[in-house]
């Protein structure tokens, strides 16, 4: 078994003078600062020789004091072990440049541009250096900057001028803010790129050849996202996205707000996973402050994740059954219906339906109430039945499976190389969950199975999902039969945080794949940063090399089969 | 096959079970720990904005409001609740350190204008002093005051009397009437 | 033009019904002139309480899923809260439908796709803020990339908090809605 101790003296011994410092903590996460000029070499001798084939993302911070941007790249292993390797990279404040990694790993590409357009760091190599989340006009002003002067903007609206754009459409342009004038910071020098539209344009050829253009309002699909796809015929020859219609600047919203007032920020990060968001971050920040919740209360957040990953997958299957056809549209409001049921269950908890605001620093933030446990037995009794229901139907739907079967195909090593991880890495044969795989809260005593399709098309995703549902069904009434009596909450927590200087990286197994915090904190109430790495990113950028060569007609089947969440993604 | 779907079809809709929630007309049960609109209870408030600071939104406000305790401090501010900012994540309810600030299970708080969905003290208080009590609070605070003011003129009379006896002791030459205007002088 | 123009009649009986009048109109205008002037005689009497009342009571709403409020305007149109009951109707296409809901937040890159939208709505329409990201910017007030006022770019008639709404709350929102209109106080006068 690889441990962390063991990967770093191997680095040591195969880079000498690469590694200017380096630390284990917690056992499985290695931490090092690794030369710039080496990054390359060394995280290509990590992936050949140690298995660390997992891209799980990269971070940037901006350390203003020091003059100084870091790059964390976050490396794990898809199975073959459990070490987190946290090379950071650090590079002078003016003229920052990193090597990208994109030539080892596919999945770097959104990464490295997200990091490229909000903090300006330049990628070397890197093939598309273009704009992901911002839009045109605020390319340039690198906003997750410290020293970035148009945040916190209070009236945006007032500064709106609204105009008509050569193709008739009412279009709006800003003014700066007035700190922003007062600064200097304005107008700032634009980086040069082919827009959106122009990139798309270049890639048609013949004249039989167009753009369909899908998006960015759907009527199904929580949240806006612009998907063109370039089509010959009935075959789709390239598909594009574009992302960031819904950018919020989270991460940049939680750099000013206290720790605790960024728990019911990362609600929002994704609506249907509110429990788990606030688990990874209060992970995090707890794995700062070195405390751990009480068993109680690691039961309650079990149970509950449990609970909200059953009607997150209700709700991502009855969205793909409108998106596919609406032949199966009575399964979906069979569906909904179930989910509230779910819903109510949680909500007796919580005391709200979908941003739950519930976990807390060493603890939850209320107790089960009376009669919690009848109530949800009966309502997973409800659960496995309709379930089995379900998946009777779907077997048995002569049609569904003939829109179903072969759509989609992900082949475990593509699986593995677009970085897609939860129910569609699982449906392509690989046995990923991080429950198993880093077992947190008290994952490592439960028994349950890790559901995976041998397939990976469409309708191993789906299965894959609903067979998940019968899993969490055990585990809560494993957690229901064990859990234990006692406080709900850490004693010696202070009201104001304030974690010692530091970094944590902590992820869970969201209901659509790994999901990781990483925070970094130089001991005051706010953090210096905070990145969330999502799940649907990764299969966000995963969908258009999976659409190139489908049918049209298989679009929203794949698309829909992913369950994505426009939310997180745009963040 | 397609008939086993028309079975199941059939077995949910002559299953009899009805799901609508008849909003409104009949309000659905909801959970104690329901978070919804606030609820301030007037006479606990020590009005020190707790709650506006760990606000994430920065939609509590604290403004002055006529009928709290007379008793308190007279400059003493209660909480505005900006519901088209609130997000309802209980956070004011958690960190309240004389638990006056709690959640209702109430949600029906549609309006009309942006100041609409504005709650002043007063649309979220509950415990309010009646007009008696407050005339009664009113005429012991100023009693109290009173009774404040008689004291403080004592002490200040209490004090002059023996700064000066100090005064006598230690010149005890000087004539007294010399003596008082050195003290007003001071 | 006279009515003699178009029907048959005799000139006699035409020169009659020119001295008719509605409302201190000439009932001719009425009947053979452009559908502004019909507007401005149906604005003026009780035939527009008659038509208010058919529109409030089937207010089509466009399914425009944002955010944290799309999930919840999902299951406002699903069984347990069957917004069908009040002749309210999701539609997939803004040309059917009367009133959008803004169910979450705007962005600078969304808000001119949005704006559009609201500009393929045909007449009479209206629009709803659902959710406080589209009232004031919620969590997001202090973004760089939030529009956090958006009553600036569209006459919003109803406010409903909630972050997000539960379903009750659109409900109570459409509920709002209809007695404004049954008021006729509504922003673009309908």
């Amino acid at each position: 078994m690889t441990t962390a101790n063991d990967v770093l003296s191997a680095l040591q011994s195969a880079f000498p003078g690469a590694i200017e410092e380096a630390k284990v903590d917690p056992e499985r996460q290695l931490w090092a600062t690794i030369k710039p000029d080496r990054i390359v070499d060394v995280c290509k001798y990590l992936r050949d020789n140690h298995n660390f084939d997992h891209y799980s993302g990269a971070a940037g911070v901006d350390r203003i004091d020091e003059g100084l941007f870091e790059v964390t790249e976050l490396l794990a292993s898809h199975g073959a072990h459990q070490v987190v390797a946290l090379l950071k990279v650090k590079t002078p404040r003016d003229n920052p440049s990193v090597k990208s990694l994109t030539g080892l790993y596919w999945n770097a590409n959104w990464y490295e541009r997200e990091i490229w357009e909000m903090l300006g760091i330049n990628f070397e190599g890197h093939p598309e250096l273009y704009p992901l989340l911002l839009s045109d006009e605020l390319m340039g002003a690198w906003p997750w900057r410290k020293d970035y002067k148009g945040y916190p903007d209070y009236n945006t609206a007032e500064r709106a001028i609204e105009k008509v754009n050569p193709e008739g459409y009412t279009d709006y342009s800003f003014t700066p803010t007035e700190a922003e004038i007062k600064a200097g910071t304005v107008p700032f020098e634009r980086p040069k790129y082919p827009t959106f539209r122009e990139r798309e344009e270049m890639e048609i050829k013949g004249e039989s050849e167009m753009i369909l253009h899908m998006g960015p309002q759907h009527a199904v699909v929580p949240g806006p996202f612009l998907l063109d796809i370039l089509v010959d015929g009935e075959r789709v020859k390239k598909a594009f996205l574009d992302v960031g219609y819904i950018h919020k600047g989270i991460e940049k919203i939680m750099e000013n707000r206290t720790y605790t007032q960024g728990i019911p920020i990362t609600d929002r990060l994704c609506y249907m996973a509110a429990l788990t968001n606030n688990e990874a971050y209060c992970g995090a920040v707890e794995r700062l402050l070195g405390i751990e919740a009480p068993e109680r209360a690691q039961y309650i957040r079990m149970i509950l994740e449990e609970l909200s990953r059953i009607q997150s997958h209700f709700l991502g299957t009855a969205e793909f059954l409108t998106l596919i056809a609406s032949a199966v549209y009575s399964p979906f409001l069979y569906m909904i219906i179930d989910r509230e049921d779910v819903l109510s269950c949680i909500e007796s908890v919580t005391g709200a339906r979908i941003n739950h605001s519930f976990v807390r620093f060493g603890g939850v933030r209320n107790d089960l109430p009376e009669g919690f446990k009848d109530m949800t037995l009966d309502t997973l009794k409800m659960i496995r039945q309709k379930t089995e229901e379900y998946k009777e139907l779907f077997s048995s739907d002569s049609i569904y499976q003939k829109r179903m079967e072969g759509v989609g195909v992900l082949s475990p090593s593509d699986a593995r190389r677009l970085g897609v991880s939860g129910p569609p890495l699982r449906a392509s044969d690989t046995p990923f969950d991080m429950r198993r795989e880093d077992p947190y809260l008290l994952y490592k005593d439960m028994d349950f199975e890790v559901i995976t399709r041998k397939e990976g098309d469409s309708k191993a995703r789906v299965e894959v999902r609903l067979d998940e549902i019968l899993e969490s069904c055990y585990i809560i009434e494993q957690c229901l039969d064990q859990i234990p009596s006692g406080p709900i909450m850490a004693e010696g927590v202070p009201k104001r945080i304030k974690p010692e200087p530091g970094e944590a990286y902590y992820r869970v197994e969201d209901h659509r794949g790994e999901m990781g915090f990483f925070v970094v904190s130089d001991g005051s109430e706010k953090p210096v940063k905070v990145k969330a790495r999502g799940p649907v990113y990764a299969y966000f950028q995963a969908l258009p090399p999976l659409l190139e060569g489908v049918y049209i007609a298989d679009v929203v089947a794949i698309a829909g089969s992913m369950d994505a969440c426009t939310s997180e993604v745009d963040r | 096959m397609v008939l086993k779907n028309l079975k199941m079809t059939l077995k949910r809709s002559m299953s009899g079970v009805e799901v609508t929630r008849l909003y409104p007309e009949k309000i659905m049960d909801l959970p104690d720990a329901e978070r919804g609109v606030h609820v301030l209870d007037i006479r606990k408030c020590i009005g020190c904005g707790a709650c506006a600071r760990i606000c994430p939104n920065d939609c509590i406000e604290l403004v002055p409001y006529a009928r709290g305790n007379p008793l308190k401090n007279k400059k003493q501010q209660y909480p505005q609740v900006d519901y088209g900012r609130c997000m309802f994540c209980g956070l004011c309810v958690d960190d309240c350190p004389a638990s006056c600030l709690t959640m209702s299970k109430v949600f029906e708080i549609a309006g009309w204008n942006r100041d609409d969905i504005v709650y002043s003290p007063e649309d979220i208080a509950v415990g309010m002093y009646t007009d008696q009590e407050l005339a009664e609070l009113a005429e012991e605070a100023r009693k109290a005051e009173e009774e404040k003011k008689r004291k403080a003129a004592e002490a200040a009379k209490a004090k002059k009397a023996k700064a000066a006896k100090a005064k006598a002791a230690e010149e005890g030459e000087k004539g007294s009437g010399e003596k008082s205007a050195k003290n007003k002088a001071e | 033009m006279g009515i003699s123009d178009v029907i048959p009649l005799p000139v006699a009986v035409d020169k009659e019904l020119e001295k008719w009048t509605i409302w201190g109109r000439p009932l001719t205008d009425v009947w053979f002139t452009t559908t502004e002037k019909i507007h401005e005689i149906i604005d003026m009497g009780p035939i527009k309480n008659v038509l208010n009342w058919g529109r409030k009571n089937s207010l089509w709403f466009l399914m425009q899923p944002m955010g944290c409020c799309g999930v919840e305007m999902l299951v406002f149109g699903c069984p347990h809260y069957d917004c069908d009951r009040f002749g309210i109707f999701p539609r997939a296409t803004p040309r059917q439908v009367d009133v959008m809901i803004i169910s979450g937040y705007i962005t600078r890159k969304y808000l001119p796709a949005i704006k559009n939208l609201w500009e393929q709505i045909p007449e009479p329409k209206w629009v709803m803020a659902i959710g406080e990201c589209a009232i004031s910017g919620g969590p997001f007030y202090d973004s760089y990339n939030i529009v956090n006022d958006t009553s600036k770019f569209f006459p919003i008639d109803v406010f409903v908090p909630g972050c997000p709404p539960r379903p009750e709350k659109f409900i109570e929102g459409f509920r709002a809605l209809q007695e404004k209109i049954k008021q006729r106080e509504d922003k673009r006068g309908y």
